[in-house]
This record gives structure tokens, sequence and C-alpha cells, in this order.
């Protein structure tokens, strides 16, 4: 494969993708447009970011990144197995996936191309949505708050910001896993709503079986604040505590679920 | 461009530019409890009352005070927390009136005074937040033996709580309105104006004139009859006993003597202006009798002695005390048609007393010797481990007979006299019966007089070029703003005032500092005079009366909020 078409690949990929990419970008901010809602329409939460001072900010970063990941473990993987499920079957679907085996690449690197840039996209996107949501935080609380300055709340951004990348550690490892399982079913039904109720199924399963543990080592330790569960407000230092087991094993299942897509993709009839 | 143009982004536009919209108009529309005129729901013979305009505004306003920011600061934490406490303990979204409709009688029979609080609430869900939190609260607290009777009045619901058979109170509720009161009529009395069967008090006359007289009235408003109140005092039932009698006609008297029967009107306003609280009161007299006209007369002060002042004084108040001794004539006579207390003396007997233990003669010696101006000021102290030093300056008519009478008084009674010289002013000093004593001097015809010598001191060191506060910049600045020449002048630094605002507010959940703090506040000022329609007073301060009880208020109920959720 020549470095022409590589780069022709990924352009393809990026062109057919970046507007779905940004619209899933953006609905991966849902939290802070709920947010805006409430302190839009109730005065009472306008008063309580008004009467904020710097100290008191941190508080409200860490609960932001708190909601965020709370949301991104649960309904953000819905939504990420939305945009998944249309890496493949899409183009299955509508045969135009045939065009691209005109071209001097082996099968499964066309899965290879598919599977990567859609997994940057969905880490990045999931990744950064903790931190451009505490930013966001940050610059409004600044501009609302009589008592809040950029300057003045910058040492209690950082705080939050670097517990904060435990929690894009967490999201992006879960995502991966999630985005390689609706993976495989794009590549294994050609039907698109076949693959979204698979994934969905998949998905319901897993909370099933895993949701509490995953809520558990992501959010809710440092909601209960201390390890006894005692105490008000956020602690931080228990906020999606890195565990090696879990991650590992997670990572582990991307692999897995992205070697059966290979096989699938590799041994499945197109027509 | 293409993109721009297609149907799914033109409709995912227009939904947001609609929710945008519905936004801003929800944001524009003012809730009922910002502008409630709850006068239009209370009798037009109510006696008086106080409104609290829209307290999550005075809320909003207190946060952005000169003030509180600066309270901010040294109470970073505690002062936001303070404020989001008050704001989930569920009574800033309304405005409230306090008012006294008049005495009624109660259960027993006896004359009791019907008061009655009115609450516009922003919304039902506020109402409801607001009876849950608070009036279960009160009904709880009486726990056993607590019956509740409910009755519909038109579209109102009205609760009759009573413990142990004994009626306690009463309130209603009507969609966001909730009105309580201690006697079942007056709730009554105001569902009937809200429904139109009687007057309100916005169409009293008096009542009318106080308000167009005030030139702002979004923050807080009092309002009190004067014939109303005059009407009560005279109609009082005389009592069960020929003493309760005596004791109703002696105070009856008194009313009238110091010319409160000649008051028509007073109100009072409270209002946020550039960061800071002004408050004003008008007490309505034009044909002012008795004590009040005495007080009247007093001719304005010329403020003198505040050239007296050090210049970084805490605080002063000076006033005209020119006709002190006819109104002092006019309250003895009055107070002796009171007569003595069981077991107790008359007025004229203890002056007697007074006379015969200091060999002084009150009357004459101290209120006659008085000239037309009195000064009490609070000093820093140039050694930080005393305090702040009070010192009274009096302006005398006669200073070597006033001297005559301070010698007298120490001899008579046995105390200890010293005398030393500071810049060529002999400073005396009487000892006290234990410890301390007091230091004193006369500076230009005026008696310098405090508890410490460094006060005196420096008056006199002010008196011999150094700078006043009558001079300072603070000052000037302040005393500007006087329409007229007052009768009386109030003048605080406000250099204690973020220690004294912690004060108030400790005792919650937050911890305060209430020491150690300084701030460049503007220093606050108060002025009175009399004018040919009776009295105005007028004092710009950090944070006024009102916000301070608002504090207080909400911390109190975030308190009782937070024990209650812990049971």
């Amino acid at each position: 494969m020549t470095k022409n078409i590589l780069k022709a690949m990924l352009w393809k990929e990026w062109r057919e993708t970046r507007w779905k990419w940004l619209a899933f970008a953006a609905a991966f901010h849902i939290p802070l447009v709920i947010a805006a809602l409430v302190v839009a329409f109730r005065e009472s939460a306008r008063f309580d970011l008004y009467a904020l001072s710097d100290p008191v900010a941190e508080q409200v970063f860490a609960f932001a990144i708190v909601f965020q990941s709370g949301f991104l473990i649960t309904a953000g993987l819905f939504l990420l197995a939305f945009f998944a499920v249309g890496s493949i079957g899409a183009e299955l679907d509508n045969q135009s996936m045939f065009f691209i085996f005109e071209r001097p690449v082996k099968r499964w690197h066309v899965l290879l191309f598919k599977y990567a840039v859609g997994a940057v996209q969905t880490t990045i996107c999931v990744g950064l949505s903790i931190l451009s949501t505490l930013a966001t935080v940050y610059l409004v609380t600044a501009a609302m708050a009589s008592n809040v300055s950029l300057a003045g709340s910058w040492d209690s951004f950082v705080l939050v910001a670097s517990n904060g990348l435990r929690g894009t550690v967490w999201a992006v490892v879960v995502s991966l896993m999630v985005y390689s399982a609706t993976f495989l079913f794009s590549v294994w039904f050609e039907k698109w709503w076949i693959a979204v109720i698979a994934g969905a199924v998949s998905l319901v399963l897993m909370f099933i079986y895993l949701g509490s543990y995953l809520v558990d080592w992501v959010v809710s330790r440092a909601m209960r604040n201390t390890p006894n569960g005692e105490g008000e407000g956020i602690n931080l230092e228990l906020y999606s505590q890195l565990e090696f087991a879990p991650i590992f094993g997670m990572l582990l299942i991307a692999t897995g679920l992205y070697l059966a897509s290979q096989y699938v993709f590799a041994r499945k009839e197109m027509r | 461009m293409e993109r721009l143009k297609s149907k799914g982004f033109i409709l995912f536009a227009a939904a947001a530019l609609v929710l945008a919209g519905v936004a801003a108009a929800k944001l524009a529309q003012p809730t009922k409890a910002v502008n409630p005129r709850l006068e239009r729901l209370l009798p037009a013979d109510t006696v008086g009352f106080v409104e609290v305009t829209d307290l999550r505004a005075q809320a909003l306003k207190v946060i952005e005070s000169e003030a509180w920011r600066e309270f901010s600061k040294e109470n970073s934490e505690a002062s936001s927390l303070f404020m989001i406490g008050a704001n989930h303990a569920g009574i800033l979204d309304a405005s409230y009136a306090v008012a006294l409709l008049g005495v009624g009688s109660g259960e027993s029979g006896k004359p009791e005074p019907q008061f009655v609080i009115v609450a516009q609430f922003s919304d039902w869900e506020a109402r409801r937040t607001f009876e849950y939190r608070v009036l279960r609260f009160v009904r709880d607290g009486m726990s056993k033996g607590v019956e509740i009777k409910m009755e519909e009045l038109g579209d109102a619901r009205v609760h009759t709580v009573k413990r142990l058979g004994v009626h306690r109170f009463t309130y209603a509720q009507s969609g966001d309105l909730l009105v309580v009161s201690n006697a079942d009529a007056a709730v009554r009395r105001v569902l009937d104006v809200r429904a139109g069967k009687t007057p309100s008090l916005d169409t009293n006359e008096k009542f009318k004139r106080a308000r167009s007289g005030s030139s702002s009235v979004d923050g807080m408003f009092g309002f009190l009859d004067g014939a109303a109140l005059t009407a009560i005092v005279d109609n009082m039932p005389a009592g069960a006993d020929e003493k309760a009698a005596e004791r109703v006609a002696a105070f009856r008297q008194l009313f009238h003597g110091v010319g409160a029967a000649s008051v028509q009107s007073a109100s009072f306003t409270s209002s946020f202006e550039d960061g800071r609280v002004v408050e004003r009161f008008q007490l309505l007299a034009p044909g002012r009798e008795g004590v009040l006209a005495t007080v009247a007369a007093n001719p304005p002060t010329q403020g003198a002695l505040l050239a007296l002042v050090p210049e970084d004084a805490v605080q002063a108040f000076d006033a005209s005390v020119a006709n002190a001794p006819q109104t002092f004539d006019q309250m003895l006579a009055l107070a002796s048609q009171f007569g003595p207390r069981p077991g107790g003396k008359g007025p004229e007997a203890g002056l007697a007393e007074f006379t015969e233990k200091t060999g002084v003669d009150f009357r004459a010696e101290i209120v006659g010797a008085l000239g037309g101006e009195f000064c009490a000021a609070q000093l820093t102290s140039k050694s930080s481990e005393e305090g702040a030093s009070g010192v009274l300056i009096l302006n005398l008519k006669d200073e070597q007979a006033f001297a005559q009478t301070m010698a007298k008084f120490a001899e008579r009674n046995k105390r200890e006299t010293s005398e030393r010289d500071y810049k060529g002013v002999t400073v005396r000093r009487i000892a006290g019966e234990k410890d301390g004593g007091l230091e004193y001097a006369f500076v230009g015809g005026n008696l310098v007089a405090s508890g410490k010598a460094e006060a005196v001191n420096r008056v006199i060191d002010t008196a011999q070029g150094g700078r006043s506060l009558k001079q300072s910049a603070a000052y000037q600045s302040a005393a500007a703003q006087l329409p007229s020449p007052p009768q009386f002048i109030y003048f605080n630094s406000n250099v204690e005032y973020l220690n004294s605002l912690g004060r108030t507010l400790k005792g919650g959940e937050q911890e305060f500092k209430t020491e150690g703090q300084r701030a460049s506040l503007r220093p606050s000022f108060a002025f009175g005079m009399t004018r040919e329609d009776g009295f105005y007073v007028e004092s710009r301060t950090p944070l006024g009366t009102f916000p301070r009880v608002l504090t207080a208020v909400s911390s109190k109920l975030g308190r009782e909020e937070s024990k209650g959720g812990a049971e």
C-alpha cells in the first residue's frame, strides 16, 4: 500500500465522517446544555452561580467533571454506539464498499482504517469532553460569578483538571470497548438498525453485569466523599482511581472485539 | 454553504432560535414577587406595615454591594456558602409585608393586636417550598396536641392551627400568596381585601402621600398611620382593676404628652444606591405638639465640636441640645404623671436622691449647664494593645460653674482627684469608686471627658492644630450631601465594619472572621433635621438595617432547616 493510497483512505474516512463526528462531539456536551437551561430558567441556579467565590468554585468544577463522567459512562455509551454503528454497515448496505475494493488495498486494511479512524475520533471526543466541559464551566463561572476570577480560580481549575485526567483514561477505555463491540455488530449486520439493536442490547447486558462496578470505579466513590461514605461534597482523590485489572481487561476485550471484526469481515460474503 | 441551506440545518436552527426566544422571554418576564405592592392586600385602616420587596433581588444587591465584596475577600468561602444557604432556605423567592391591622378581642375576650404576614411568592412552587420548610417547622415545633382545621374561602384555603385547644395561628394560601396571622379575623380581613369586598390600604390618602413622598421603594418600605395608632391608644380598654386603669390612663397621657398623637404618619424606606444602602425616615407632623414640638424647635447643630474630634475617629455623633432643659422638664412632668412604681420612687424623688448622694442638682447643674451642642466619639488608640476609646465633648454655658460641679461631686463622694498639664491645658482626673476614673479638661468652653487619658490628650492635640474629623476629606465628602443644616449628624469611618458584620453573621454553619479585617469602605453618614411638615432622617451605610436582618433571618432558617434534616 503506497503512501498516496494511505492518505487517500484517511482523507475519505475523514470527509465521510467529519460532520457526524462534529455532531457527536456536540452531543457529548449535553450535560452542559442541560446546565445552561437550568441556569437560564431557574433563578435559584443563577443566584447560586452568582454567589460563588474562588474557593467554592473548586466544588463546582469537581461536580462538573463527575457529572460529565457519569454521563459518559451511561447515556454517552448509547450515543457512542449510535455513532459507531455506521462505520461499516452503511457502506455494506449501500454497496459503496465495492468501490474501495477496486483500489489496491487488502480487505483487512480497509477495516483497520475504518476502525482506527473511528476509534481515534471516538476516544478524542469522549476523552476531551471531560476537559472541555470543565474549561467551559471555568470560563462561565468566572464570567458570571461576582467573586470568581480566572486568576483566582486557576489553581482550582488546574487541580480539578489534573484529577479529571484519570476520568479521561477511564472514559477512553470504556468507550473503546463499547466502540469495538458496536463496530463488530456493524461488520456483522448489514442493516444498520439491526446493529443498533444489537449494540443497545449488549450495552444493557454490560450495564447489568458491569454497570455498578463501572459507576463505582468512575464516580460513586468520589460522591461518597470518604471510603466510609461520610462527608459532604466531592472528594477528588477518590474520583476515577486508576485500577489496572479492569482497565487492562477492557483493553483486552476491545482488542478481541476488533480481531473478531477482522475475522467476520474476512469471511463475509458481500453481494 | 450548501449544508447551511439543507432542510435539516434550517429546522435545527429554527428550533434553537425558538428555544433561545423562550429562554429570553422567560428571563425578561418579571415575577409577581418583583413588584407586588402588598398594600393592595391590606385593609385601608391598617395601622402600620413594613414591606420587603423581592428578597432575592435584595440578596443580589447585597452580593453586589461594596461591603459584601470586601467581606468576601476576607471570608471568601463562608460568604459564598452563606448566600447559597440562604438561597436554599426557601425564603428568597418572595416579597413580604408584616402589618399591624389593629386591635381585636382574643379568644379570652382580652384585647390583642392583630399582626399579619403577607408573602407574595414568585410562583406557587416557591410558596409551597416556603410553606413546607417554614410553616411545617413552626407546626412541628409545637409538636403534641396540634390540631389543624382547614376551610375553603373563595379560592383560598384557610388553616387554623390550635394546640391543646388554644388558637395559635391561622394561615391562608391561594396560588402564590400566603397570609399568616396570630388572629383568625386578620387573615379573613386580608382575604376580603383581596376579593375586593373591602377597600385596600392603597386607597388611604395618608398612605398615598407617604408612598409618593418616598423617593425609592424598591427595597424596604414601612408606613405607620398616626391617626390609626392614636385611635388604638385612645380606645384601649381601661383594664380589669383600678391600678391597670391608672396605668392605661397614664400611658395615654404620655402618648399625647410626647406629641405622638400629632403625628399624621411615619414612613421608612431602605434601598440600594451606588453599592450601598440609603435609608430614609420621614415623620409627618405639621401640627406637632408636646415634647415633639420642643425637640423640633431645637436649632440645627453647627457641628463645631466635630472640629475637636481627631481625623481618624472610628465614629462620632454630634447633636444640637439647645432645648435639652425644656425637653427634660417636659419628660420629667410626663414621667411624674405615671407616679411611682410599686416599691419604687417617682422621678422627682429619684432626682432628689441623686442630689443628696452626689451633691449635684442634675436639672440645674448638669442639664441646665449644657450649651448648644453635644458630641460623642470613639477614637482609635495609637497603641495597638488598647482598644478604641470613647470621648464625650459637651458645649457648656458656663465652664467655671461646671468645673465647680465636678469638684463638688468628687468632694462629696470622697473621690481622689489629681491634675496634670498637657500642652498648657489642665487635665483633671476623678478616681473611680474601685478602679478607673474620669479624665476631663475644658477646651474652648467645652468639656472633654473620657475614661482614658489618651483620648482627652488627642482632643487637645486636635484643638491645638491637629487634623480634625470635620476637616477630613471623608467627612467633607459625606457632609456635602446635607440639604440643609441638620439637628444631628452621625459619622462612622467603617474601619471596623467587616469585623462587626462577621460578628453579626457568626453562629451559623459558616465561620466568619470577626477580628483583624480592615477595609477601605466609604464612611457611613446619617443626619436628621426638622422640616416644616415634620422630621426627616437619612442614612447612607454599607448594608443598612435591612440586609443585616435579611442575612440574619436567612441564616436562622437555614440552620433550622438543616437541624430538621439531621433529625
